[in-house]
């Protein structure tokens, strides 16, 4: 470990004390021992067979056995949920758990809100008594992990277990039967647009109409925050006191409206109804040339799983990036504890194992095509090397931008229903920004 | 002849009597009485509870009826509840004509009528995820089977379906009122038969005798014989329609896509509860939801159900 990492970490642990006054109080953090259930999303409950690849599956369960074999004394539950839809989606089930106290560590996408309301732990409280406590995370990542609590305005509420990756993906095929330079690895906001008008139209090699551009229309804010921020806009800021600040109608965000609508041209017209991937992606059927801030992480499995063709023809760059030189949303997996957990000691014991331990990390990318989070993860997921851009891959989560604490909360619906309406030519950008702003307003004024 | 005193005067039985005489049915009730307590009626008045507060951390704060004064003053939400309308009203308007017109035809078919009851109805008791996951197959605009369809008829500008939020013949409210249509038609159409299967065959023949026509016995014969089934449609049918949700999830995506086009109340709750956190806000959308389907019930009951039961 580097020094200043060490340093940091210390520094960390210190501040975390001190904000807590964790030595002051004494906290009860009940027993080491025991029972501890998590809660976690989308994993198979089962061994079994893919059945897209044909090979073997491996059943959460396998966590279970490898945290006991270290750990005799803490009996670990994992509670699996798929990630659903609507009433049986994953939202609903842990919000049903988190109020019957029904789960100690949370995979919790929305972890951000659940702090605010003051149901998560403290995670600087357990960090402060933990002596081998280490920052073992690749870059930011732990740092990245705060959020606002009632009672500590910068508290690391969650752990990040694995990483999502969101990347430009770009299709080598069509750029070669255009006779367009291929995407570069770090493309502008220009460049996205030079090479995306240049490939709408009918394909001289097979005739077909193709498209230069992709975007999803139900789920346009993310790939339009990527759009955003490399214009110089900011989202806003998390005020001291847990408040958030979020400005929406700026002249940056009103020109990545402008820019959004001029690319959208090089989209399919169906787009705005889009909740997924281009229809034929990774396939031979794929028409669109160029798609940034594309689905998170599932195209690994499915690439080196495919042919040498498949990986030839659908690269990756990365995703746009700001003045800061970051960009794109961060999707850590957000492991988090109950404020209400009886035995947070234990329950701490399972937190650092689902989110360090090299064969849980293994686990995520074998299972769910998740990047490892911990510092030389990349030598978990050896096979990542056939793709031809695996570097990108892999390092991509480094580059994003913090997680946007309001991702799962109003302001996040209020600008995209904004954006539909903006493509959709029923609002001006000017007075789509305005009414997502207002709405965002009055949310933050009495968000409970 | 007059009565006997004995059968004139009151049941000697006290009423102790009789429900010891009958425990069996109220024991036989208990069980299902409290599952109704337990998932309907506690949860229904802790959401009216629940509305009258906000939290603060774990703690909750009286808030008297600030959500309602908030709710009601939010354009997303009245915006929601006029989209259910105007969904529910289409749905009505389309289903019911179709459904009338379909079962009188079915009614006359004298054999191999249970084949078409059959695939009428299936979609019925099919689930209305699968049905929209397939739906939104037929209505994707670039790529979707409606459109290809229309391609091969030589129509050049296919409409845009999902993509459209415009008030329109082939938007995506146009689209999920087929989705409602198609699913629903099924339903209507074995009631409607149902109803017409009561109606006396006599009076069709009496009118026969008396000169009248087809169209003539639908009028005076038919449409009077169903009017019950038809307010019994009317207001369920209402009431399924304000509380639309998975079909337009599926399709709509957690905002109602494209830009709140296809946003329901209940959407809105749901997206309120578990989208944004906020319970106690969702509480307050559900109990105006309540009052909504009480009044519209009330309306019914006042207009159609007690004329109903007073004349029969």
């Amino acid at each position: 470990m580097h020094a200043s990492r060490r340093a940091a970490t210390l520094a960390l642990a210190a501040t975390a004390v001190v904000s807590s006054g964790a030595i002051a109080q004494s906290p009860d953090l009940g027993p080491a021992t025991g029972e501890v259930s998590v809660l976690m999303i989308g994993w198979s409950d089962q061994d079994g067979i893919d059945a897209s690849t044909g090979k073997p599956t491996v059943g959460i369960g396998h966590l279970e056995t490898l945290f006991e074999a270290k750990h005799p004394d803490i009996d670990l539950k994992i509670i699996n949920i798929p990630w659903g839809s609507g009433s049986t989606g994953y939202g609903p089930k842990t919000e049903s758990m988190v109020q019957a106290n029904e789960a100690c560590i949370y995979d919790m996408p929305a972890s951000f809100d659940y702090a605010k309301r003051g149901l998560l732990q403290d995670l600087d409280v357990l960090i402060a008594q933990d002596a081998s406590f280490e920052d073992i995370w690749e870059g930011n990542f732990l740092e990245n992990s705060k959020g606002w609590t009632p009672e500590n305005a910068n508290a690391t509420i969650f752990l990040p277990g694995y990483s999502g990756v969101r990347v430009t993906h770009w299709d080598a095929q069509l750029f070669e039967d255009w006779g367009v330079e291929p995407l570069s690895a770090n493309p502008t906001v220009e460049e996205i647009t030079e090479k995306a008008a240049a490939m709408t139209g009918i394909n001289p090699v097979t005739g077909e109409q193709n498209y230069g551009y992709w975007y999803q229309g139900q789920y346009l804010s993310w790939q339009f925050q990527s759009l955003a921020h490399a214009l110089g806009a900011n989202w806003g800021t998390v005020n001291e006191d847990g408040t958030w600040t979020i400005t929406w109608d700026t002249p940056e965000y009103l020109a990545a409206v402008h820019k959004l609508l001029e690319l959208a041209q090089y989209a399919p017209e169906g787009a705005l109804a889009a909740d997924a991937m281009p229809q034929g992606f990774l396939t031979d059927q794929n028409v669109v040339a160029i798609i940034p801030e594309g689905e998170p992480g599932y195209f690994i499995q499915e690439l080196i799983n495919g042919t040498d063709e498949q990986r030839a023809r659908f690269r990756t760059s990365y995703n746009l990036r700001g003045p800061d030189g970051l960009g794109g949303l961060s999707t850590p997996g957000m492991y988090t504890m109950a404020a209400s957990c009886p035995n947070k000691l234990a329950a701490w014991e399972v937190l650092k194992f689902l989110t360090s331990d090299p064969d849980v990390q293994r686990y995520y990318f074998a299972e769910g095509g998740n990047l490892p989070t911990i510092i030389g993860g990349a030598e978990l997921m050896p096979e990542l090397a056939v793709l031809p851009d695996a570097e990108i891959i892999a390092t991509e989560p480094a580059f994003e931008e913090p997680r946007y604490p309001w991702a799962a909360s109003t302001p996040r619906w209020a600008l995209q229903t904004a954006l539909q309406a903006a493509l959709a030519g029923t609002m001006t950008p000017e007075d789509a920004l305005k009414q997502a702003q207002a709405e965002t307003d009055a949310w933050l004024a009495n968000p409970q | 002849m007059p009565f006997p005193p004995s059968a004139l005067s009151p049941d000697p039985m006290t009423t102790w009597q009789r429900i010891r005489r009958s425990w069996i049915w109220y024991a036989l009730l208990l069980a299902p009485f409290c599952l109704f307590l337990l998932f309907v009626i506690w949860p229904t008045i802790n959401a009216f509870r629940l509305s009258l507060y906000r939290m603060e951390g774990r703690n909750e704060v009286f808030v008297g009826l600030d959500h309602y004064v908030r709710l009601l003053n939010d354009s997303v939400f009245i915006d929601a509840i006029g989209n259910t309308v105007l969904l529910g009203v289409a749905f009505l308007v389309i289903v019911l004509p179709l459904s009338l017109v379909l079962a009188s035809l079915m009614n006359g078919i004298r054999h191999f009528s249970t084949p078409f009851k059959v695939i009428y109805f299936l979609p019925q008791v099919t689930s209305a995820v699968a049905i929209a996951l397939v739906f939104n197959y037929i209505f994707q605009p670039d790529w979707g089977l409606l459109n290809a369809i229309l391609r091969n008829l030589g129509v050049a500008d296919v409409p845009l379906w999902l993509a459209e939020p415009r008030h329109s013949l082939t938007g995506s409210r146009a689209a999920v009122t087929i989705l409602a249509v198609w699913m629903g038609l099924g339903y209507f159409v074995i009631v409607i038969l149902a109803g017409l299967q009561t109606v006396p065959r006599d009076l069709y023949d009496a009118a026969a005798v008396d000169g009248a026509g087809p169209v003539q016995s639908w009028r005076h014969i038919t449409l009077p014989g169903l009017r019950p089934i038809l307010i019994f449609l009317i207001v369920t049918g209402i009431i399924d329609a304000m509380a639309r949700f998975s079909d337009l999830w599926m399709l709509g995506g957690p905002g109602g896509a494209p830009a709140r086009s296809l946003q329901s109340i209940v959407m809105f709750m749901y997206q309120t509860a578990f989208e944004s956190g906020n319970l106690n806000l969702a509480s307050a959308v559900a109990v105006i939801f309540f009052m909504i389907v009480l009044l519209i019930t009330a309306v019914n009951y006042g207009l159609f159900i007690r004329r109903e039961t007073t004349t029969t």
